[in-house]
């Protein structure tokens, strides 16, 4: 079951800091739909990382889309700090459902994406814990790049908004 | 001498007897295809309500109500016997 607000919780409980984009953002500026995961970039420090990482473990993470690789054997490991800090982007099955842990972002210049976004991200309380949404003109550009039909219909939303 | 419960099962009755007679004896076919730009503008229009209805909201409250419905999908699709989209 996908429990993102148990998900967000986790997260910000472990202290890794990190933006939100995906979905949830696209709620927070207007457009409330359901998202079937929770992405963020995370703040690239290699402490941060290491919480990231710590956190990880703790929420049993497995890296999705792997193709002929088992989780296990994937060059890829999301719980690996170092691993982290090559900028990957990792797609995740946790405990509390799908994480998508995004470094780096179409639409988003320069890269990496978290120190342009940060800075302009909305700060939102949720359970006492602080969270950041990345702000709307980055949503929109990410949205613009990305172009599926959910993110069109998404801008189309967020346009009306 | 009849109870309550016969008086009120007989109201009933006579309700549902009422509403019956205002029924159709067969379900009307709808038309089929594309939507209608009545249908299209109702839509619309709807949506802006919706839009407005969020933008009244904080980023809080719609953060809570993203995660909320979010969930709720999820354990709806959990809940699904098969594929839903069948």
């Amino acid at each position: 079951m996908f429990a993102p607000d148990d998900l967000l919780v986790a997260l910000s409980n472990a202290r890794v800091d990190f933006v939100v984009i995906g979905g949830v953002a696209v709620g927070v500026h207007g457009f409330v739909r359901a998202t079937q995961d929770l992405d963020i970039v995370p703040d690239p420090s290699p402490e941060n990382l290491a919480r990231l990482a710590r956190v990880l473990v703790e929420l049993d993470a497995q890296p999705l889309g792997t193709g002929d690789f088992s989780p296990k054997e994937f060059p890829n490991d999301p719980t690996d700090p170092h691993q982290l800090a090559e900028g990957g982007n990792f797609r995740l099955e946790t405990s509390h459902g799908p994480l998508d842990i995004m470094q780096f972002l179409a639409g988003i210049e320069p890269q990496p994406a978290y120190p342009e976004l940060a800075p302009k991200a909305l700060p939102v309380t949720f359970r006492d814990a602080h969270i950041r949404v990345c702000g709307l003109e980055h949503l929109r550009a990410m949205k613009r790049a990305a172009g599926r039909p959910q993110d069109l219909e998404d801008l189309r939303q967020l346009d009306g908004a | 001498m009849p109870d309550k419960n016969d008086e009120a099962k007989a109201s009933q009755a006579a309700e549902a007897s009422t509403y019956n007679l205002l029924m159709p004896a067969e379900p009307t076919p709808q038309p089929h295809g594309r939507w209608t730009p009545e249908e299209i503008a109702r839509e619309e229009a709807a949506g802006r309500a919706r839009r407005a209805q969020a933008h009244g909201k904080t980023p809080q409250e719609r953060l809570e109500e993203t995660l909320r419905l979010s969930r709720f999908i999820s354990e709806l699709r959990d809940g699904a016997p098969g594929d839903v989209r069948a």
